[in-house]
């Protein structure tokens, strides 16, 4: 493995995006950046703009006004890149699924590299997420020492 | 803010035990509460079909299987429990299995097995 | 010599760095001042209004939990009361004290996930980690007692879903203890020279504009409006509480001041979660019937309630139709009543306080997606569809 692709498996960047969350994942994420969780233990870092992400964290279902949105951000992530959905509304729509904004499951809008269900998932699920997202696309988990 | 205040907390938190939690690095899970809402656990055989989960279901992650049984989209669930509530005859139960990481949404199809 | 002064205009989000929701402001500015400002809504839309008028009461009440994640209690509290007053159905004592107590416990736990918010937006993330981990303490009770950290799915009609055992009961009071003692660091942090001369005379909001513009919530006491929907008109097991609080009044109207009667409101909330847990009365937490059976008798009608959520006044109109479903529900949240007065503290600040402009009145987009609320170019408070939040509002 090389230097680069190591170091971005050993600490990649979050970008978190809400599509149309109710704020129930978005605050459950925060959590995981508090120090009970503390993600940056990994490595991660939350960045501000997805040009410099590795990992594309995703909330909420898709609904008509993000959706440009939610293709731009995924397009402006540079390569390679991982979208973990976070949520069951992520996943598939949940109890929005029927509205006349809905615009179909996250997954028919972008590649999604893995999926977390809950309503909200709690932060070690979201954290599990992530994991497996960047061991399965960049070949290695994140964090420091041997981590599986 | 105060830099003795901040000091005294920081020497706290450096003698005492760490807050944050090892996993997923570390082997050991952290405990749920016996009441959490989680994964949801399907007993067709002791189901009878009476449909009310598909009734009560808030997202529609309730449908109907062959005989009478039905099968539950936990990636479509949003764990109010109410479907384990409403069972008369409790076959439906929420785990307090949190870790639904999936990368595939098959996997997330719980239903009957024969 | 006159110089043209041109006025720029700054696109402010969807996506953002300093929000976590999709929102978009444009500023006109001249130089650093903002001039005007407009606010599009609309990206969170979700057509939770419209969806309501398809599903039952019982799909309904989970439904309205997930307006909002952040007050999930307050809107299912609502909604379930407006029904229940249709119904004629009253709830045990018990249940209405244990709402009240989520009720308490989620101002607290929004509060201070507010203030870790506010300060990173102020660049004191060491404020962040404290308050977050504070946080963690009521997550922890919240999760014990309803099964999740955030949606708490503890209304039902008729009741509540748990009840509380001794077990839950000790664990609530020592985590609030443990709250008022980590409270104090908190204060000691928020009244340093640094954080204070941030916040100080930073969006100010003039007694006179908040009752104006019909704020609500922290904002308007902030500014010296004295109302509080738990004492004014008190619902679930607040007119028995009425003397174990008090409404924290602050005439600032800045950033300051809001931060000081949220931290301040949430060591109200530890003493009435304290008087909630002493006074708590035995018996049933639910009635008896079964839920469908519950949910069918109740007729046609309809009925409007309000509660105090986190944020403010949250106010629902709810109009059954007899058959288990709903004819309407329309959703009054308090941030939407906050963003008019928002409009005015944004107006003639400058463009690096708008970040802390924004997240001081606290605001819930998720919650906020009920209308659009169009531009107020030139011209002070022409903001649209005011008219009909104030044919709703108190």
């Amino acid at each position: 493995m090389g230097i680069v692709s190591g170091s971005r498996a050993r600490s990649p960047w979050l970008f978190l995006l809400n599509a149309s969350s109710c704020n129930g994942c978005v605050m459950e994420f925060l959590a995981a950046l508090s120090p009970r969780y503390d993600v940056e233990r990994l490595g991660c870092v939350l960045v501000g703009t997805p040009r410099q992400a590795d990992v594309l964290v995703i909330v909420g279902p898709v609904m008509r006004k993000m959706l440009p949105m939610i293709v731009r951000t995924y397009e402006q992530v540079p390569e390679p890149k991982a979208v973990v959905a976070v949520g069951s509304c992520a996943v598939s729509g949940g109890p929005f699924v029927g509205s006349y904004a809905f615009e179909g499951p996250l997954d028919d809008v972008v590649p999604v590299d893995v999926y977390v269900a809950g309503c909200p998932p709690k932060p070690e699920a979201i954290i599990r997420g992530i994991y497996e997202a960047v061991a399965r696309k960049f070949g290695r988990g994140p964090g420091g020492g041997d981590g599986d | 803010m105060k830099i003795g205040v901040m000091l005294r907390d920081a020497l706290r938190r450096l003698l005492g035990r760490p807050l944050t939690i090892g996993y997923p690095l570390k082997p050991e899970r952290p405990a749920t509460p016996r009441g959490y809402r989680g994964m949801i656990a399907y007993d067709w055989e002791t189901c009878i079909g009476c449909m009310l989960c598909l009734k009560v279901c808030p997202s529609g992650a309730v449908s109907v299987a062959d005989r009478r049984k039905v099968t539950f989209d936990v990636g479509r669930c949003i764990f109010c429990g109410q479907c384990a509530e409403i069972c008369p005859v409790g076959a439906v139960r929420l785990t307090s299995e949190f870790e639904m990481v999936a990368v595939d949404r098959s996997a997330y199809r719980v239903g009957p097995r024969w | 010599m006159t110089r043209e002064r041109e006025l720029m205009r700054v696109p402010f989000g969807p996506i953002h760095p300093a929000l976590k929701e999709p929102v978009k402001l444009t500023l006109l500015v001249d130089g650093e001042e903002v001039v005007d400002v407009s606010i599009e809504l609309g990206y969170v839309h979700r057509g939770i209004e419209a969806l309501a008028e398809t599903r039952n009461i019982v799909q309904v009440l989970h439904l309205v939990e997930r307006v909002c994640g952040i007050c999930s209690h307050a809107h299912p509290l609502c909604f379930i009361q407006a029904i229940e007053s249709i119904g004629g159905i009253e709830p045990p004592e018990r249940a209405l004290y244990i709402r009240s107590l989520v009720a308490e416990l989620e101002r607290m736990q929004s509060h201070l996930m507010w203030l870790g918010v506010m300060s990173y937006q102020a660049g004191l993330l060491t404020l962040f980690m404290y308050a977050l981990r504070v946080r963690e303490g009521i997550l922890d009770v919240l999760e014990e007692f309803t099964g999740n950290r955030v949606i708490k799915e503890v209304n039902t009609i008729g009741g509540v879903r748990r009840d509380l055992d001794d077990r839950i009961i000790a664990r609530m009071r020592s985590a609030v203890k443990e709250l008022r003692r980590a409270l104090k660091l908190l204060i000691e942090a928020v009244h340093d020279k640094t954080l204070e001369s941030r916040l100080e005379g930073v969006g100010v909001l003039e007694h006179g504009e908040a009752v104006e513009l019909c704020a609500v919530g922290p904002v308007a006491r902030a500014s010296g409006v004295d109302f509080d929907v738990r004492r004014d008109d008190p619902y679930a097991a607040y007119s028995q509480l009425r003397g174990k609080f008090s409404v924290i009044v602050r005439r600032g109207g800045d950033a300051l001041s809001r931060t000081e009667v949220r931290i301040l409101e949430v060591l109200e909330s530890t003493e009435l979660v304290e008087a909630i847990l002493d006074e708590l009365p035995q018996g049933e937490v639910r009635l008896g019937k079964p839920l469908l059976r519950l949910s069918r008798e109740i007729p046609a009608g309809e009925d409007v309630s309000r509660v105090e959520a986190p944020r403010g006044e949250l106010l629902y109109y709810v109009r059954t139709d007899g058959r288990e479903f709903l004819n309407r529900l329309r959703i009054r949240t308090p941030t939407l009543a906050n963003f008019p007065a928002l409009m005015a503290m944004l107006r003639g600040s400058e463009l690096a306080d708008v970040p802390i402009i924004l997240s001081s009145i606290d605001p819930c987009i998720a919650c906020a997606e009920r209308v659009t609320l169009v531009d107020a170019r030139e011209g002070a408070r022409r903001t649209v569809r005011l008219s009909e939040l104030r044919r709703g509002g108190g």
